[in-house]
């Protein structure tokens, strides 16, 4: 699974990416990179077509908290 | 006294709405509600295991206490006398919180303001209640404190994560009880016990004091038998708290006033897709009948078009992913054994989003929600789905720990109700009817943001016209037998 071409349904993350994160973070993988990587990789390709499209200038209003209501005055 | 006093199976078999009442006309009293409570958690807590520890001596002398004051005429709050236990994960000051877990966390050192408003109110808190390990697992299985069991049958999951508060509330062992939602925690446990669940609108409680596991996705809420009950705890709960920034400075509306309100032409989306199938027969057929329990009162059944809710569910599992893995990195450094095996292999997916995609999950968040109330709530007042696609599982045939098969097992149990927590709104479970195999089917009801009281009001108006919510698991029952049909007319 180290290619992202031997599996075209999951190109965007490849098991040596998922490993090298758990490296990084010094924590041992508790299963298979390469299942995270396809795991993983689906929904980041999944979400992909939407957040190529969000806008370059302005973030969203409520950002991580949408829902939110200013106090009226 | 204007009656006779009710015996102690009567008593714990009360909504939490007519158990105020009985005090308030002094039918009753603190401490005989405790101890109607205690019995009934002592009968039912052998098959659920759905309390973790009991306090029973403090509980009572603090129902005493409440006694005594109400007696020397002294104020009285909403929910005097009425005893409750929540989710251990909910943090009082010196005393251990568990969250679910194997290893040891550290005493708190602050008390939730959620407890802080439900003591206030003159609740009366007699217990902790099993949960998911760290709140991260649908089923209500913990391989540390015991699967807690579904008090209608004992090989059948709870759900989870707010495991032990389905369970306690549907065998009548307390009133209410609060329960956390991350993805489907407090609506998937409430349709497979047959209880009443509101996941609330983000910010709309305080989570401060409580257990954290995905920053932005994390709400907290009631689980009770009917959506009165839900109203009830929520006019306490609900609000801002200067503890917690996130909560919004929007003014709590009064639940208890608003379900009176009529709810005869209200628009009720049926989604044409995504929410749509496969169902199980046996959900589709109860969800047909709730819709004919919506049209009976006068609702109006609109077919509505969703969104693509494939991209909001997987923006949805990227910001959980993150959010927990971020939590959980310090404990997975130090303690490499710390988690039970399939939230291991849950929370090691987080370690692998890139930052980028985590951040542009956060920034699509407005735009999904947009679109969400654009498409949907422009056309409909509320969108109505099941809960899960199945019947509930058995506890064997969902023991899983990581691979594909935990991975369908996700995809299932929280695919309707994940990416609600993604946008924030409130939903609200219920019971709406029961399997051949005699379990629990529930249905979900989503509004706009801050719309609880609207969904209240409606489940409040369905509850009087059907009688799934009175339904009582039978290792609970002490009274009349359960009811064969739903509908009481």
């Amino acid at each position: 699974m180290d290619s992202p071409d031997a599996r075209p349904d999951t190109p965007r993350l490849t098991a040596a990416q998922v490993a090298a994160a758990f490296d990084t973070l010094g924590i041992a993988p508790a299963v298979d990179p390469a299942h995270i990587a396809i795991v993983v990789g689906s929904q980041l390709r999944a979400a992909e077509p939407a957040f190529s499209r969000l806008p370059f200038d302005a973030e969203p209003a409520g950002f991580a908290w949408p829902c939110r209501q200013e106090a009226s005055s | 006294m204007t009656a006779a006093a009710p015996a102690a199976p009567a008593l714990a078999h009360l909504t939490l709405t007519e158990a105020s009442e009985a005090i308030a006309q002094g039918r009753t009293s603190a401490e005989q509600l405790l101890t109607a409570a205690l019995a009934q958690a002592e009968q039912t807590n052998p098959t659920t295991r759905a309390f973790l520890r009991i306090d029973a001596e403090a509980a009572l002398s603090r129902a005493r206490a409440l006694d005594h004051a109400r007696a020397a005429g002294q104020p009285v709050g909403p929910l005097h006398g009425i005893p409750l236990a929540h989710k251990d994960m909910f943090y009082r000051a010196g005393v251990p919180s568990s969250c679910g877990a194997r290893i040891p966390l550290p005493i708190p050192t602050v008390t939730a303001t959620v407890l802080s408003r439900l003591d206030a109110a003159g609740a009366v808190s007699f217990g902790v209640l099993n949960m998911a390990e760290f709140a991260y697992g649908p089923t209500g299985h913990n391989w540390t404190h015991g699967h807690c069991r579904n008090p209608w049958q004992p090989d059948y999951i709870t759900g989870g994560s707010s495991s032990g508060s389905a369970a306690a509330v549907a065998a009548r062992a307390c009133y209410a009880a609060l329960g956390s939602d991350t993805g489907a925690s407090i609506r998937v446990p409430a349709a497979c016990c047959g209880i009443t669940g509101l996941k609330t609108t983000a910010g709309r409680v305080s989570r401060a004091g409580v257990m954290g596991l995905s920053s932005t996705l994390d709400t907290v809420g009631p689980l009770a038998r009917t959506a009165e009950d839900c109203a009830r705890v929520m006019q306490v709960i609900a609000g801002p708290d200067p503890a917690d920034p996130t909560t919004d400075p929007a003014p709590v509306p009064d639940y208890l006033h608003q379900l009176r309100a009529p709810v005869a032409g209200l628009r009720i989306g049926l989604p044409m897709e995504y929410f749509d199938g496969p169902l199980d027969p046996e959900v589709a057929r109860a969800m047909a009948d709730s819709h004919q329990a919506l049209r009976d009162l006068g609702c109006e059944l609109v077919p509505v078009r969703c969104p693509d809710m494939d991209t909001i569910d997987a923006a949805s599992a990227l910001v959980m992913a993150s959010e927990a893995a971020a939590r959980h990195a310090n404990l997975m450094q130090s303690c490499p054994d710390g988690h039970a095996r399939q939230v291991a292999a849950r929370l090691a997916r987080g370690l692998a989003v890139p930052a980028v995609s985590y951040i542009q999950a956060l920034r699509y968040r407005a735009v999904a929600l947009a679109a969400f109330l654009r498409d949907v709530f422009d056309h409909v007042d509320v969108l109505h789905t099941p809960v899960l696609p199945i019947l509930t599982p058995r506890i064997d045939d969902t023991d899983v720990h990581e691979g594909e098969a935990l991975d369908a097992l996700l995809s299932t149990l929280t695919r309707y109700s994940r990416p609600f927590n993604y946008l924030g709104l409130p939903a609200l479970s219920l019971p709406a009817g029961r399997s051949t195999a005699g379990l629990p089917i529930g249905m979900q009801w989503v509004g706009r943001p801050h719309d609880e009281p609207l969904l209240l009001r409606l489940g409040h108006a369905y509850q009087a016209a059907t009688a799934w919510h009175r339904h009582v698991p039978p290792g609970a029952s002490a009274s009349p037998s359960s009811p064969v049909h739903g509908r009481t007319a």
